[in-house]
């Protein structure tokens, strides 16, 4: 079943996103970098709602919801350009995982799909990503 | 600009196998008996409501080129000549430069964005829906920085 295998693969991206930005946020100072750690701070809580949604959705289509892991590797976070590497890393990550979940679904989950990969292609810039001709594309 | 996939229209948009075979046979059936003067069959196929959709989105990513090329907005046409080339169309000749007041290429560019997703909701194939949706997000990227 190709939706519920990429409502399966989005979940677990955001397991992981969610993970990452707890640990860019405890890296990231409001004091020192105000905008980062605002940012950051919105794309965690934006990741966590997006992630109980989709376990939402496989609850109703009758399957278990994919696991977390334990614990998800991490990149260097000793710098705020690190910090904003990463986070760039995720973005881009999950507007891929969203395109496919937008080709994999129909009707009211494609267009929450669409959302999701749009908001994470508007949050790349926020990251210092550049503007693409198709995000989500990689 | 990076490139990126182009999905072309006559390739995507096919007609299924099956059906294309069975044209096939069916014309491969012709027993010569049919005198010049028979009625031949006069139905005409069903657009195939993908390519309906798509010549919709080509029309608007056309206009909304047609205004950013006139208030010289390089990014934005540049963004909608690849979109318009990844759909298969053939993007229009540049008019001169004009005043066009911001707003205007703004409320175009916010249209332009609801469409590809109305547009991606609608098309009947997913490699296709997934297309236009990254082209509405690539729209909403414009819209969130310089042209926001």
């Amino acid at each position: 079943m190709a939706e519920l295998e990429a409502l399966q693969a989005a979940l677990a991206a955001e397991h992981a996103a969610v993970y990452l930005y707890g640990a860019l946020g405890g890296r990231t100072s409001q004091s020192a970098t105000p905008e980062l750690f605002a940012a950051v701070a919105a794309a965690y809580a934006a990741h966590r709602a997006r992630r109980d949604r989709l376990t939402a959705d496989v609850v109703d289509l009758g399957a278990e919801p994919v696991a977390a892991e334990p614990a998800y590797r991490l990149p260097r976070l000793d710098t705020p350009p690190q910090v904003t590497r990463a986070a760039l890393g995720v973005e881009r990550a999950c507007a891929t995982t969203y395109a496919y979940l937008v080709q994999n679904t129909v009707a009211d989950q494609r267009r929450s799909a669409i959302g999701a990969l749009t908001e994470s292609a508007v949050r790349e810039l926020a990251f210092g990503g550049d503007p693409e001709a198709l995000p989500g594309s990689r | 600009m990076p490139a990126g996939p182009r999905l072309a229209r006559r390739t995507t948009l096919a007609l299924p196998a099956g059906v294309a075979a069975g044209l096939v046979a069916v014309a491969g059936c012709d027993d010569g008996s049919r005198s010049p003067g028979d009625a031949a069959p006069t139905s005409t196929p069903e657009p195939d409501p993908d390519v309906v959709l798509v010549d919709g989105v080509l029309e608007e990513l056309d206009q909304a080129l047609r205004l950013a090329s006139a208030a010289g907005a390089v990014d934005l046409v540049a963004l909608h000549r690849a979109h318009i080339e990844a759909l298969d169309g053939t993007p229009p000749v540049p008019g001169p430069r004009r005043r066009v007041d911001a707003a205007a290429v703004r409320g175009r560019e916010r249209r332009l964005q609801a469409h590809l997703v109305e547009a991606a909701v609608a098309a009947a194939s997913g490699a296709l829906a997934g297309l236009l949706a990254s082209m509405s997000a690539a729209v909403a990227q414009r819209l969130a920085s310089a042209h926001g």
